[in-house]
């Protein structure tokens, strides 16, 4: 391949086909604070109570690495803040993890009305709990939606469409190409 | 045996595209090992400005390597899932900050293809009183619209851009349209970079029919078929400069979570910047290249989301993506107006609440309509290095801006009412919603509140624009730096205002113009030295 001509390598460190560690790793302690928070943040009731908790915190810990620097690391920093200010709140020394659901909805519905990076932090972690949670299988079965099997229908019709010439296949080509004028 | 022949033959020739000369920088170069590269031209960035200048150099006859941060991701892998697509397509997983007043997310591309390949794909030519704009009051040369028309042509030719057939048209947008007539505005068909869209409406997560023309499947293959070299994983971090001239770049390979891995140098005559109008600025920067106009200037089209909810039943994610729009506000009040679906989980961020009352919101999905209004922005950003190094943006909307929003929003609010919605939801987190018409006054009533607004962005530019002078901005009217003209800008940060429509064409029909320059300019430099 072309690489093959690229000027000889000059060796700077032991070179190592073992990639670098992943940018973050979560203690059990932290992935139940996080637990916690989704119990109470994920929609409750009627066909939403599906037991996809475990899945919502795998998705959750799994987009974190792909966010950016400040965002990886602030996330559990963050976590660790809401699962401590209880105090700060008035629900005297008690883990936030350790209320009971009830208090622990009116704790969260407290932080949604914080001022300034409180409100980002939590806004944070109900975006990421929330969009995990309806992109479960089993959500969007209730939701009756099934985007992927009619993503496989499309690739075969889109298929078929293209044995046939452009202006048959969309008539509203016949004889022009679209002009993006504004 | 010959049934499962031809269903096996029976997927879209995306599929089948070859990739020739691509290298993959994880493989070539792990930790502790640094490649070295010649070139012509090395083009930093494979979207819509660095795919487009890739193959007119190319096509000039030079020696062209690509150099792209993400992966190669080909069609046939896309999946209708957007968090691992998110994961993989896009830069920090579309959740980029812009810091400011009020602050924003930004999202864009990082893989083979760039933005391109997650777009709406909608491809409008810059507005003719823009252009004028640039060519009589910022004195660019061969900017006018009748000069620009055919890179337009040639960037429509490279995008098959064409408007939407109407059997793939969705029912949120009859209602988008039925809304607008009735209120006697004017609709536009939406040109898009398609091929026989059959409307699976996954074009934000890459399109798995191959139908969206994206630069992954158009003009990087071809630039590819006909000889250029792309190297993946490849993040530049700095231009190597010599006696006020580029002599080539500087940069390290990187994984999807930006792990470090080898380095690499590339040695080229022309440096060709197309990494982003968030990026761009930040390798100049770290170049010591010194215009202070660098990183200045950004647009950021900062678009607000508006939710109907209505008693008849949408289903939003079956139909094409978005098929129309409405300018009927850009020239006089900046704004305009869209719908676009985007799936639950995406949706469920921007409705206030969580648990219970959220989920009871949720359940009427298949009942929503979402719109959004771009904003033609007035105020200017900047992008900045952080003590990283890493680019920082800052924009803060300025009270012109405020005031379009919440006119965009109002017009969106009365095309939801008009065409039937119960209820509204609004990007203002003191103001959620409203249930009726006679509400619509109160949201111009707060047009001077900007804290709470909900606002996101896809459209960045401007950040090194180009201008006649070097007082003025970083690039001359060709794209060249005035301070170092073997290094050129191809992508939206050249832009020299905001345009106020999608920008992809107008990046691609620039990127076209002021290739040829840069390939004349080598050729003439060749003459010269023999």
């Amino acid at each position: 391949m072309w690489i093959a001509k690229a000027l000889p390598n000059r060796l700077r460190a032991p070179v190592s086909t073992v990639p670098p560690p992943l940018p973050f790793h979560y203690t059990e302690a932290t992935r139940n604070i996080l637990r916690a928070a989704i119990a109470v943040l994920r929609p409750h009731g009627g066909d939403f109570e599906k037991d996809v908790d475990e899945a919502v915190l795998r998705g959750v810990l799994s987009f974190v690495p792909h966010m950016p620097p400040f965002a990886r690391y602030g996330f559990p920093v963050g976590l660790w803040l809401i699962e401590l200010a209880p105090l700060l709140y008035g629900n005297g020394f008690v883990r936030m993890s350790r209320l009971d659901p009830l208090a622990r909805e009116r704790y969260l519905g407290r932080w949604e009305r914080a001022p300034g990076p409180f409100r980002m932090l939590f806004e944070g972690m109900r975006a990421l709990t929330l969009m995990c949670f309806y992109q479960q299988p089993e959500i969007l079965a209730v939701l009756e939606i099934d985007w992927q099997a009619r993503a496989d229908e499309l690739v075969e019709r889109r298929a078929r469409l293209q044995r046939m010439a452009p202006e048959l296949a969309n008539p509203r080509n016949v004889g022009k190409i679209a002009r993006g004028g504004s | 045996m010959k049934l499962q022949l031809a269903e096996a033959a029976l997927v879209p020739r995306e599929h089948r595209i070859a990739y020739p000369n691509v290298e993959d920088g994880l493989v070539v170069g792990p930790r502790g090992v640094v490649r070295t590269f010649d070139a012509d031209a090395v083009v930093v960035g494979s979207g819509a400005g660095g795919a487009a200048a890739a193959g007119r150099l190319r096509d000039a006859g030079l020696d062209v390597l690509i150099l792209e941060e993400g992966e190669l991701h080909r069609t046939e892998s896309f999946r209708a899932d957007p968090i691992p697509s998110a994961q993989r397509l896009y830069r920090d997983a579309g959740t980029s900050p812009i810091l400011g007043k009020p602050p924003m997310l930004f999202a864009e591309g990082r893989c083979v293809g760039g933005s391109t390949v997650i777009n709406g794909g909608m491809s409008w030519r810059t507005p003719d009183r823009v252009l004028q704009h640039w060519s009589r009051e910022l004195g660019l040369e061969a900017m006018d619209p009748k000069t620009m028309e055919p890179y337009f042509d040639a960037a429509e030719k490279i995008l098959n851009v064409e408007f939407q057939n109407e059997d793939t048209l969705g029912a949120h947008d009859k209602l988008f349209v039925e809304g607008a007539r009735r209120l006697g505005w004017e609709v536009k068909d939406n040109p898009r970079n398609v091929d026989r869209c059959v409307g699976l409406n996954n074009c934000a997560y890459g399109c798995p029919t191959g139908a969206k023309q994206s630069m992954l499947v158009t003009e990087i293959p071809r630039a590819l078929a006909a000889g250029a070299r792309l190297l993946t994983n490849a993040r530049v971090w700095r231009i190597l400069t010599s006696g006020g001239r580029a002599t080539g770049v500087r940069g390290r390979f990187v994984d999807e979570y930006g792990r470090r891995y080898g380095k690499f140098e590339v040695r080229a005559k022309l440096v060709v910047l197309a990494a982003g109008a968030r990026f761009t600025p930040a390798i100049l920067k770290r170049s010591w290249i010194r215009n202070r106009h660098i990183g200045r200037h950004l647009h950021t089209h900062p678009n607000a989301k508006v939710l109907g909810i209505f008693d008849r039943r949408i289903d939003p994610w079956r139909g094409a993506h978005q098929a129309h729009q409405i300018h009927q506000f850009l020239a006089d009040e900046g704004v305009m107006i869209a719908y676009a679906a985007v799936p639950p989980g995406l949706l469920a961020a921007a409705i206030p609440g969580f648990g219970r009352a959220h989920g009871d919101k949720m359940r009427l999905y298949n009942y929503m309509l979402s719109a959004g209004c771009l904003i033609e922005d007035g105020g200017e950003g900047k992008v900045g290095l952080g003590p990283d190094l890493q680019p920082w943006m800052r924009f803060d909307i300025d009270k012109w801006d405020v005031e379009k929003i919440h006119r965009g929003v109002a017009h969106i609010a009365e095309l939801m009412f008009a065409a039937g919605a119960r209820k509204v939801i609004l990007p203002f987190g003191e103001f959620p919603e409203i249930a009726s018409p006679d509400d619509i006054p109160r949201i111009l009533a707060r047009k001077h509140v900007r804290h709470d607004i909900e606002l996101m962005t896809v459209h960045i530019m401007s950040s090194c624009r180009m201008a006649r002078e070097a007082s003025d901005g970083p690039a001359d009217a060709w794209g060249r730096l005035h301070d170092a003209p073997n290094v050129a800008i191809a992508d939206a940060s050249a832009i020299p205002s905001s345009v106020g429509v999608n920008p992809m064409e107008t990046i691609v029909a620039l990127a076209l113009r002021n290739a040829e320059k840069w390939a004349e300019q080598i050729r003439q430099d060749r003459q010269i030295r023999r």
